[in-house]
């Protein structure tokens, strides 16, 4: 009898205790997630939930479909060189050119990996423009290819008297703002890739080189499949940020000359046209929001149907 | 003592070098193969320091000599007072450069500590606590991450405006202070990895849990909160298109030094000191990079994705 009731004020003691355990818990869950949820709750309701009804108003606050009309007739003007067209044009072109520097960047991260001469020296050097704000490696960048800058007085060694205005002349400037994206892009990725290729077992690649696999095959056949789900990871990254890509425009061409990216055009008519344009950014905004979320679910369904090696 | 000399620091030097025999064993084609390649990084690191060269050079010459003489010429005489007059000269809407470090100090502390916190914490309490709604809290905040909606800025404005905090510093904790960035998955997966034994045996000591998250689970993220601490820190360092929307009145480094070349591109103005301010910009970020860069590349490269 006695042992019952000790046995009972046990149980009670332990259910005690474990609801006070269990009111710690919610306590510090509450502490701590009250205020991130709210956040998100917040930035949802009042900014992203905002941004689609915006879509749908005139800058006076009317409901109405013709920012949507505007976005459209301006998705299709191709005469112009400052419009959604433009902008869309670049921003695809752009993706190309990235998806291709991924692999140039995945070869890069090979040779490092492969301990080539020089391996520590190139890595940071080629890490240097992602530590540089973009406002002084464009800077330097735009006046150094001016009429008048160094590049000018180097060509001219060369019999080029005339450098033309690469910036400014719509046959160059879409082509530099690729060129400077590529330029200073060599670092890119190299840290996810390098860390991919360090952990494919060594032994692998010994028994590959004892059987006289090359460079070529080595790098094919072996490492890539062995890396490639970091490889698709950040294929679909590029897919996903594809409208919010700007190159570099601000610094460079402001967007002028067939220069302008999806990215940049939003920033563009937020910053310098302002409250005017608002409505049209966030109708912009949206259609790019349900495109890319289109693009990025594609991408991924594509990638995952290649299977990654387990190892 | 042979042990001793074949750890140091924790590595294997012996597995080193046996890693780097394996890896940089080269047949006579593939050293061709790896020459031209090194040829070719070579050509890209010059015109890197072709473009320091220059606007070294630049930054020491007087306006007359850097707009009539050679470009890649030295300069008759080294105007470093370019730099001195970089403090005072370079001024926008009346701040001007010390007041631009301040602005940049105090926007990527803020910046950098709520960035690599909060998603620190959001991460913690979905890794190791069960409870109502979590699986639901980590679907909508991979399926946020996934579909980022573009657009949001105008509304972000009308929305600061309306709470008042457009333009000020508090804009900076409230637009960094999301529990559910890219890196709450990092941090998330980390804490899953962390053996829950630590936290039950804080527990038996007596210790609360928000004693056991900060003085036993988060020391331990330390090294990957000090890399993200890193790489944010030198990305809001560098960050001005934020800046010039949502903080105007409070122009930073990079965001000051756009808006100033902008005049000086306008007027035609004194482009060595401008340049002698960009070259004084760059010195944190590169002082921290050289101090960290091992960190980084190390951190970094471990801790990335498997595969």
């Amino acid at each position: 009898m006695e042992n019952e009731i000790l046995s009972e004020v046990d149980e009670v003691k332990a259910k005690k205790k474990k609801k006070k355990a269990q009111r710690g818990v919610t306590i510090f869950l509450c502490v701590m997630l009250a205020y991130p949820i709210l956040e998100f709750l917040v930035s949802w309701i009042f900014v992203k939930f905002n941004t689609i009804l915006m879509a749908f108003q005139l800058p006076t606050g009317e409901w109405s479909l013709l920012t949507f009309k505007a976005v459209f007739t301006d998705m299709f003007n191709t005469q112009a060189t400052f419009s959604l067209a433009v902008a869309l044009r670049n921003t695809f072109l752009w993706l190309l050119v990235s998806i291709g520097s991924l692999f140039f960047h995945y070869f890069i991260a090979y040779v490092f990996y492969k301990k080539m001469l020089g391996t520590k020296f190139f890595r940071i050097v080629f890490y240097i423009p992602a530590i540089l704000s973009e406002v002084v490696v464009a800077t330097v960048f735009k006046n150094f290819i001016l009429t008048n800058g160094p590049l000018a007085d180097i060509v001219r060694i060369f019999g080029i008297e005339q450098l033309p205005q690469l910036l400014a002349d719509p046959d160059y400037a879409n082509k530099m703002v690729f060129f400077y994206n590529f330029w200073t892009s060599w670092g890119g990725h190299m840290l996810l890739l390098g860390g991919a290729l360090v952990r494919v077992p060594l032994e692998v690649i010994e028994s590959a080189r004892i059987d006289g696999v090359g460079v070529w095959r080595e790098l094919v056949q072996i490492l890539f499949p062995m890396t490639w789900g970091s490889f698709s990871t950040i294929l679909i990254l590029s897919f996903t940020g594809i409208f919010g890509v700007s190159n570099s425009v601000l610094m460079l061409t402001h967007g002028y000359n067939g220069t302008v990216t999806a990215g940049y055009w939003i920033f563009h008519k937020t910053y310098f046209e302002g409250a005017s344009a608002y409505n049209q950014v966030a109708a912009t905004g949206l259609i790019f929001t349900v495109a890319g979320a289109i693009i990025a679910l594609g991408v991924r369904w594509l990638v995952e149907r290649i299977p990654a090696v387990e190892y | 003592m042979e042990k001793s000399m074949r750890y140091v620091n924790g590595i294997d030097r012996k597995k080193v070098k046996k890693q780097k025999d394996i890896l940089s064993r080269r047949t006579p084609g593939e050293r061709i193969f790896f020459s031209v390649v090194f040829v070719v990084f070579s050509l890209q690191t010059l015109s890197y320091l072709l473009m320091v060269y220059w606007v070294v050079l630049a930054s020491l010459k007087t306006p007359m000599e850097y707009f009539f003489g050679k470009q890649l010429a030295f300069p008759n005489e080294l105007m470093f007072s370019n730099y001195s007059k970089a403090f005072s000269g370079l001024q926008v809407d009346g701040t001007n450069l010390f007041g631009m470090i301040f602005n940049t100090l105090w926007y990527t502390a803020l910046a950098t500590f709520f960035a690599i916190m909060m998603p620190c914490i959001t991460g913690y309490c979905i890794s190791k606590f069960d409870f109502k709604c979590k699986n639901l809290i980590y679907t909508v905040a991979v399926i946020n991450l996934m579909i980022p909606v573009v657009g949001t800025a105008p509304a972000n404005i009308k929305f600061l405006n309306v709470i008042g905090i457009f333009d000020t510093p508090l804009y900076v904790i409230w637009s960094h202070s999301s529990g559910f960035t890219g890196s709450f998955l990092i941090y998330y997966g980390f804490f899953k990895s962390v053996s829950r034994s630590y936290m039950e045996a804080a527990e038996i000591d007596g210790a609360n849990h928000f004693a056991i998250f900060f003085k036993v689970m988060l020391p331990q993220a330390v090294p990957v909160l000090l890399t993200y601490a890193i790489t944010n820190s030198i990305s809001y360092w560098n960050d001005y298109q934020s800046v010039l929307m949502f903080i105007p009145s409070f122009p930073t480094l990079a965001a000051g030094l756009y808006l100033y070349g902008e005049l000086e591109a306008q007027r035609m103005g004194d482009f060595p000191r401008y340049y002698a301010g960009l070259i004084l910009s760059v010195i944190p970020p590169l002082v921290l990079f050289a101090c960290t860069s091992s960190k980084i590349m190390t951190s970094l490269s471990v801790g990335g994705l498997k595969g």
